[in-house]
């Protein structure tokens, strides 16, 4: 065996490893032992100096590189590979260039600094087809014999035998590191960003959405989003019992902040010795406390030019805790002077950003007035997701997994509305049916099966919708109509039910399209027949 | 016929949770879900009615997730036993107890919720809290210290990561819980809901055929619950049936007495859930015809309003029919007799028993047939005292 053939073969070999361990990786996500993520980034390494070795002399095929990436990204997904793994062109050719603009640019950067393994590497995962179409042209030499099909073949057999990993999460927000299943909400972190850059006083941002749209997901992944090492994001979440009191709201705070702040190697020895970490310290005067911390931190921020982001996760629930009966209780709840405080350090310290998340605008929060004490507020929607982010979400992060033809993927699309926690639900049922199955392909049938089981198990999204973001009996009449004549429920036919559909397309249940009104997932009209008592 | 070694126990189990899991049997798939979940460190709520195997599912859990998920896991069972539904810190002692969580205890509830989240944040490892029979946590006496703000910190410590519940339950967490969280909590999403049913054909089947430490069930045995016992998928008559057969090795009943003491058996461990829930299964295993025999609601009223007016009619007539030839005693208590007649006839005609079984008016009617042999007390006291006035 030749010496090339022999490297052709180790390189196989490898990937069929890396393969079997990123299947693991995405199966176990956070819990993934080190071991497997020490081994995943020494075989990455091997197989980028094992293509090294195979161009030789001879180099890389440029033009075929180049001919890859047009027809593996769209300009688009260029992007995005570009912010994921190569952050640095990323910044370069972020202001619209061409799609062959930006790949010319990309080719360059990573030749110059011995990046192609990487980038192969990076396509390999994002379009696999397109990459084993191309893989013989990659290097300048004599393609080997054997055909797409055998290569492809090579890595079926594997995948065939084992259960697949199932990445996505159902039920509980996405963590930073599970990068495979959050997707999207650029326009997120773009908005956050200019705001970040204007210069002066920085508003309070919040963010909305309704419930299990992923704004805890977002704010968990925000410095992933934003890519700015100098902003330095603080997550505290309101429905801890640790933000309920004045007292515990400005000593919990403290410590999240510094602790943040200490990952990021900066000394706050200054916090010890004001007696910043010590909870007794907050007792006679939590506000008075809070307020030398911010000017202390403040100093300290400025001294390494970064930025703090509080992110105040459920901020409706510090809300529920507001005592407005006259004095100071502070170990009784939050008061009005604790969000003046805030305020007065949004106004003064430039360095602080706050950034809420909930399901309420700030004027509709009742205990206190808070769009009056927070005046400058931008307000960012969470919705669901872009289509193309949620065919990305069904596709990308399981390959092996197939859909017997795109029509499916459309429908799951059409049915859940691209809404995020129903694409998870019915893309982890897909996985576990087909693992139950021994299958790899989802079949019309498999799908039906899915929906069925999102819809036994995770009924009580359904339930709060028909309970909650229903606010009156008329609201759910309204549903059962749309349901019974779906889909030609033209605008006009509901003329008396116009303030309930005003109310429910706010709410993100029902939407009007050329005169018609239809929900915005589907789903919730199957769920409404599946529960029959209840039309 | 293959026997066992009689001086061995039955391997059955009857009545109690399974605790060794090399006799738990079926399941994989909610098995295979609820440790894919877990790897996530995703929640799960477990329910399903009574003596269908929940606990036997958690407790399966509980002792196979250390081998399955690895030591960077641990695992707390909390039930019954565990003391841990006196209060807060009774509830986060108990974890502790059962771990190595370095949970402080503190004396109000705010502190316990804090260093709760606290310890666990802290701890080394995944902590996976598996909570049998949930609803001793729910009821009216508990809903201070297991109020929102407890079911706050739980979600706040599953949604992060730092903790996975596994929870069983027969009632959904929705029913459990509205009274103190409302009907659509954000703490219910937190979970998926795997609902157990009867097993699979297969699963009942393997399950038959399988060696019980040296015991077979004969081709015989084996066919005779295929087609005989009713509802031989459900866990627990599936063990029942399987162990009334052994039994019968020695002593020989004619296979009508055997099925017989099966049923009784049956009957006593599962009494009135086996109506309903063979109700049920008797649906879901005639496959597609379940919606054959589904009436809509309207219709399912209308019989339940039918009844009583009927009912009422016919008690009127016998009135009106009966005064003139009888005394007033004598046809008030004719009318009355015709009438419960007439309604148990109406009851028991047909497919009828099936709708009504469900409606609320059954559900009355049965309360009224409970109180016949007071009705009848009631009915002799007045005929007597009347009896008596007619003859002063």
């Amino acid at each position: 065996m030749s010496s090339e053939a022999q490297i052709r073969q180790l390189l196989n070999s490898y990937n069929s490893r890396l393969h079997m361990l990123q299947q693991r990786q995405a199966a176990m996500g956070i819990s993934t032992p080190a071991d497997v993520l020490v081994e995943i980034e020494q075989i990455e390494a091997e197989i980028a100096s094992l293509q090294a070795k195979l161009a030789g002399g001879k180099g890389y095929n440029l033009p075929a590189i180049r001919d890859l990436l047009t027809s593996a990204f769209s300009s688009e997904e260029l992007t995005e590979l570009l912010y994921d793994e190569f952050p640095h062109v990323y910044e370069d050719v972020a202001s619209g260039m061409s799609k062959s603009q930006k790949i010319v640019r990309l080719i360059e950067y990573c030749e110059r600094r011995l990046l192609m393994p990487k980038l192969l590497m990076a396509v390999r995962q994002y379009n696999p087809a397109q990459y084993f179409q191309y893989e013989k042209q990659l290097f300048l030499e004599e393609p080997s014999s054997e055909t797409i099909d055998e290569r492809v073949a090579q890595v079926a057999p594997l995948k065939k035998t084992r259960l697949l990993g199932n990445p996505y999460v159902v039920g509980n927000p996405i963590q930073p590191d599970n990068t495979k299943v959050f997707l999207g909400r650029f326009d997120i972190a773009k908005s956050i960003i200019s705001e970040i850059r204007r210069s002066g006083q920085k508003p309070s941002i919040l963010l909305y959405g309704r419930r299990r749209m992923g704004k805890t997901s977002a704010l968990l992944n925000i410095s992933r989003l934003i890519r700015d090492r100098n902003i330095l994001p603080v997550y505290i979440s309101g429905q801890s019992v640790k933000f309920h009191t004045n007292i515990d709201f400005c000593y919990y705070m403290i410590q999240a902040i510094n602790e943040q702040l200490q990952q990021n190697l900066i000394n706050t020895t200054v916090f010890q010795q004001k007696g910043f970490l010590t909870r007794t310290t907050f007792m006679p005067n939590p506000i008075l406390t809070l307020s030398e911390f911010f000017t202390e931190c403040y100093r300290l921020l400025e001294l390494h030019e970064r930025y703090t982001l509080l992110s105040i996760d459920e901020y409706e629930e510090i809300d529920q805790h507001m005592n407005t009966s006259p004095g100071n209780h502070h170990e009784r709840g939050i008061t009005r002077e604790l969000l003046l405080e805030l305020r007065d350090t949004l106004q003064h310290k430039p360095r602080f950003m706050f950034l809420f998340a909930g399901t309420h605008f700030l004027r509709d929060l009742s205990t206190v007035n808070w769009s009056e004490i927070f005046i400058n507020v931008k307000t960012l929607h969470i919705s669901f997701l872009e289509r193309g982010d949620g065919y990305k979400l069904l596709t990308r992060p399981v390959p092996e997994l197939r859909y017997e033809s795109t029509g499916l993927i459309e429908r799951i699309l059409d049915t859940t509305g691209c809404q995020p926690f129903l694409l998870q639900a019915i893309a982890s049922e897909l996985i576990n049916i087909a693992n139950s199955k021994d299958t790899r392909v989802v079949t019309s049938q498999l799908l039906d099966e899915a929906i069925e089981g999102t819809l036994d198990e995770h009924g009580t999204y359904f339930d709060y919708i028909w309970d909650t973001e229903c606010t009156s009996s008329r609201q759910q009449e309204l549903l059962r109509l749309i349901a019974g004549q779906a889909p030609n429920v033209s605008e006009t036919m509901l003329g008396s039910y116009q303030d309930e559909l005003r109310d429910l397309i706010r709410r993100e249940v029902l939407k009007v399209q050329k005169g018609f009104v239809s929900f915005t997932m589907p789903m919730v009209m199957l769920w409404m027949k599946k529960n029959i008592h209840i039309l | 016929m293959l026997l066992r070694d009689d001086s061995r126990a039955s391997p059955f189990i009857i009545g109690k949770m399974i605790t060794d899991p090399a006799r738990f049997w079926g399941r994989k798939r909610e098995c295979q879900d609820i440790f894919t979940r877990l790897q996530k460190m995703e929640s799960s709520s477990i329910t399903g009615p009574r003596r269908i195997g929940k606990s036997s599912l958690a407790y399966y859990i509980y002792k196979q997730g250390p081998k399955q998920l690895g030591e960077a896991y641990e695992f707390v069972w909390l039930d019954g036993q565990s003391n841990h539904s006196a209060s807060a810190n009774h509830f986060f002692g108990a974890i502790a107890g059962s771990s190595s969580l370095a949970y402080r205890s503190a004396d109000n509830l705010t502190d316990c919720l804090i260093n709760f989240e606290d310890a666990v944040k802290a701890h080394p490892k995944k902590l996976v809290v598996i909570i049998n029979e949930f609803e001793i946590l729910t009821d009216e006496n508990h809903h201070f210290e297991f109020g929102k703000s407890f079911y706050d910190t739980l979600r706040l410590l599953a949604e992060q990561g730092c903790c996975a519940l596994i929870i069983t339950s027969c009632a959904s967490l929705k029913e459990l819980c509205k009274h103190v969280l409302g009907v659509s909590s954000p703490f219910y999403n937190v979970f998926e809901q795997i609902t157990l049913k009867h097993f699979t054909t297969e699963e009942a089947d393997s399950f038959l055929v399988h060696n019980h430490d040296g015991v077979i069930m004969a081709p015989s045995e084996i066919q005779l619950i295929q087609t005989k016992v009713a509802f031989y998928q459900h866990p627990l008559v599936l063990q029942i049936a399987c162990d009334s057969i052994l039994e019968n090795r020695e002593s020989n009943l004619p296979e009508a007495d055997l099925l017989k003491q099966i049923e009784e058996r049956v009957s006593h461990f599962l009494a009135h859930e086996k109506v309903q829930e063979g109700r049920r299964m008797k649906r879901e295993t005639a496959g597609n015809s379940k919606d054959s025999h589904k009436l809509s609601k309207p219709t399912d009223m209308l019989i339940s309003v039918l009844i009583p007016v009927l009912g009422i009619g016919l008690l009127m007539l016998e009135y009106g029919l009966l005064i003139r030839a009888l005394s007033n005693l004598q046809a008030v208590l004719l009318a009355l007799v015709t009438a419960i007649l007439g309604f148990a006839i109406l009851i028991f005609v047909g497919r009828s028993v099936d709708i009504i079984g469900e409606s609320a008016f059954y559900k009355l009617f049965s309360q009224i047939i409970k109180q016949i042999p007071l009705l009848s007390n009631v009915a002799d006291t007045i005929a007597q005292v009347a009896t008596k006035l007619q003859g002063k």
